[in-house]
Parts: C-alpha cells; structure tokens; sequence
C-alpha cells in the first residue's frame, strides 16, 4: 500500500510517516500543494491524505479538485485531515469528491493513520 | 524491598516512555506542560514545541526546567537539567528522532496544531535538554525498607 501525504505542517507530515512506515505501509510526503496532483499521477498511490490549509499556490480544495477532474487520478481516494472542519467545509470536500473529512483535532495519529489504512482496503 | 537502578536501566525505561510532563517558570508563575521526547544515549532528550507557545517563551526567558516520566508497576523519574532551542541545521534530524518516538506512543494527542502553514518546519522550536539531576524510583515494589531512601539518585 502506498499513501501521499500532503501536510505543510512539516512535524506533522513526519509524524505521520512514521506512523505509516510503522505500519509497514509506503508513503510519499509532500510539505505543499504544489505537486500534488502530479505526483498523484506519477506515483499512483492507493489513498491520499490531503490537508487544506497550504500555502500558495494552491489551497487543498484547489488540489482535490484537480485530482477529481483528471481521469488518471479520480479514482484514487482522497481523505482530507484538516482543522476546517465546519459544515460548509466538509459538504464542500464531500461535493468534490473526498471520501471522508477528519478533523486533525478529534483523532490521534495512529487513529488517523488506522482510519486510512482501512480506507485504502475498501 | 525497592530496587536499586544502574543509569542503564534507567536509559532503558526512558527509551520504552516516550512522553513526559516538564515544569517550567513562566515570568513569575509555574507552567506545566505534557511533550513527546526522544533520547540519546548520553541522556540528553528532545522535545518540540510551537516557536510561541508558552513553554519555548518560558524556557528561552529562563532555562531552567523540571520533568518527570512515569509508569504504572515500573518506574518515576524525576530530573532537572538545562534546556535550549537547536539551531536549523540541526532541527530536522532531531525532529525525525521525535517523530519516530511519536510513533510509538498510541494514543498521544499533543497540542501541536497551528492555524496556518509555515516555511520548512521552522514555527516549531526544537528543544534539548542536559539534565543535571535525575532520580529513579521502582514502582513496582510495594514496601519500603525503614530508613532507606527507595530513590536512585544521579547527577550529570
């Protein structure tokens, strides 16, 4: 299995890759938005864990929407963990094509990482 | 009858614990705070914190800093030390140390969220601490000897 994780928050996105490589599990991890949906393309992985708040020049719902109306990446599934997790933001992620909004502050890491692990098997 | 510890087992327990809470002094009031650590094997440990947060403010003011590690049946460590924040060129090997340690711990929800992205990682302070005062005492014998400290006492 292999898992993009896009964070900005570079102690985080360690975090969450040791949590991963713990579980034996691949990842890729990008600190911007920037080449998101390329790598998507590129490395093809199994689920992506995608964060919206990054830095210009794209913005996590700008890369969600990308990877959703490109037919090489619309089928990988994209779990978005954020802090936005109002309604609004969460039908907003929903209507494009995200499987599933966590908040960052209601799971631990090993939750999180569980939670997309299992994701990915579906 | 309660164990006496050498240092090494003692690093050995503080290699298996991965979280502690540290004391610091905050202006004129005390500040506790709960953070992930890693260690070396020459006893230094590492923790990280926002670059704002009260505790990196506290201890850049003051470094003096207490912290305590626990655990159930096994140990309490109690130690003091000197802390200060590592330069950039040294932060980010440190910060996979604590990541890695992080790891371990299931159910570790630290507080590290911020509301807006920062630049390679550098709105965190990556801190280390010397200690120079540590002492162990086995949690797991019920009794104490009348008159003998249950307490191992180390200086650095």
């Amino acid at each position: 299995m292999k898992v993009l994780i896009v964070e900005d928050d570079v102690f985080l996105a360690k975090v969450y890759n040791a949590q991963f490589k713990k579980a034996g599990i691949e990842t890729i991890v990008l600190n911007n938005g920037e080449k998101a949906h390329a790598m998507a393309k590129s490395e093809n992985p199994d689920i992506i864990m995608l964060d919206l708040m990054l830095p210009p020049p794209k913005n996590g719902f700008e890369i969600l929407e990308e990877l959703k109306k490109d037919p090489k990446t619309k089928n990988i599934p994209v779990v978005i963990l954020s802090m936005l997790g109002s309604n609004e933001d969460v039908a907003k992620t929903e209507k494009l094509g995200a499987i599933r909004h966590i908040p960052k502050t209601g799971a631990s890491f090993h939750e999180v990482v569980e939670r997309i692990t299992e994701l990915a098997k579906k | 009858m309660a164990i006496h510890f050498t240092k090494e087992q003692v690093l050995e327990f503080l290699k298996n614990n991965q979280i502690m809470s540290i004391a610091t002094i905050n202006g004129k009031k005390p500040l506790s705070s709960v953070v992930a650590y890693a260690i070396n094997d020459d006893f230094t440990f590492y923790f990280i914190s926002h670059q704002t947060s009260y505790k990196t403010k506290a201890l850049i003011t003051n470094p003096l800093v207490g912290f305590s590690i626990w655990e159930k049946s096994k140990m309490l460590i109690q130690a003091d030390g000197i802390a200060h924040v590592l330069p950039d060129d040294g932060a980010d090997e440190i910060m996979d140390k604590i990541a890695h340690a992080m790891a371990e711990v299931k159910d570790f929800w630290p507080p590290l969220f911020r509301a807006r992205g920062g630049k390679e990682g550098r709105d965190y302070a990556v801190f280390e601490i010397r200690p120079t005062w540590m002492r162990a005492l086995d949690l797991s014998s019920l009794h104490i000897k009348e008159g003998e400290l249950p307490f191992t006492e180390f200086t650095f």
